[in-house]
């Protein structure tokens, strides 16, 4: 069964040509790409064009991947994570705050009201961490969206586990600080 | 408790209400189906051999060389037969002209009589 070969032997196999064995690997990882991606961006439209990047990518370079004791994934991330930052240099836009409706919302009925606040909520978020520097926001997102460990992030962005919590303590106190400030400037303005 | 620790317990409590919002505000979207199916096909599109119906390596293969094989060979043959008819209707004919321009060059013995 494919749902067997681990990523090890399935890297081995697509390295030496075996194109199922790679398309094992885009099905275990395109979701998680994807996401990673989707949250750089804040669109569908780039996030589905960068993901196909970073696969043909991969498959590209697949011959030459070597284990250096780092997972398939962080190869994969790294990619994306390259890609990611060309696409923000070449576009010098800021990243689009998601405007599908539903954006992050859990299944349970609420009231319209209720639900737009939340929405509203979750944006003055986003919005925020989209002005913090790019490593700050990848470390959020593997930690948020892909609930990775201190020590999965360290290998991803080659850092080492404590250098990670660190980092991590930093970007929630300058989030908060940076919440704060853009809270006491809404109360100053509708205070006008 | 002193003002550091109380300090302390209060930023606790206020990054971890952070970390809920944070938790909140990532939820994974996925990727639509369709993009899912039709990247997986342009990356790794099906072998010609399987949209053709034959299996690698089958009997089929093996029948259909063969028959194609035979197919040039016969081919072969037919051409070569039908060459040499050709050379040998032209051989025929430049024999008649032969004859005929030998015939007409003899003279005719007159009979005195």
């Amino acid at each position: 069964m494919a749902s067997e070969i681990n990523d090890d032997d399935a890297i081995g196999r697509a390295a030496q040509g075996d194109r199922e064995s790679f398309g094992l690997l885009y099905d275990r990882y395109v979701e998680r790409i994807y996401n990673y991606i989707y949250y750089r961006t804040g669109n569908h439209h780039d996030a589905e064009d960068l993901t196909a990047r970073v696969f043909t990518r991969a498959m590209k370079h697949i011959t030459s991947y070597q284990d250096r004791g780092v997972p398939f994934s962080a190869w994969l991330y790294r990619i994306a994570h390259n890609l990611v930052a060309n696409w923000h240099r070449d576009n010098s836009r800021r990243q689009e705050l998601p405007l599908e409706d539903g954006y992050g919302l859990t299944g349970e009925v609420e009231m319209p009201e209720a639900r737009l606040m939340r929405s509203e909520e979750q944006r003055a978020l986003l919005q925020v961490i989209y002005g913090l520097p790019e490593d700050r926001q990848q470390l959020l997102i593997l930690k948020f969206v892909e609930h990775l460990s201190n020590a999965e992030i360290g290998k991803i962005m080659g850092r080492t586990e404590g250098a990670v919590k660190s980092l991590y303590h930093r970007t929630l106190l300058s989030l908060r600080d940076e919440i704060e400030i853009r809270n006491e400037e809404q109360r100053k303005t509708n205070g006008r | 408790m002193n003002i550091r620790t109380l300090f302390s317990r209060l930023q606790h409590k206020d990054l971890s209400r952070l970390e809920a919002r944070l938790d909140s505000a990532f939820r994974p979207v996925g990727p639509r189906p369709e993009f899912v199916k039709r990247l997986r096909f342009e990356l790794l599109p099906p072998a010609r051999r399987h949209l053709l119906g034959i299996a690698a390596g089958g009997w089929q293969v093996v029948m259909l060389t063969a028959a194609g094989l035979v197919s040039v060979a016969l081919l072969l043959h037919n051409g070569l037969r039908m060459a040499a008819a050709v050379l040998g209707a032209l051989g025929l004919l430049r024999h008649a002209r032969k004859s005929n321009a030998a015939q007409s060059a003899v003279p005719m013995k007159t009979v005195r009589q």
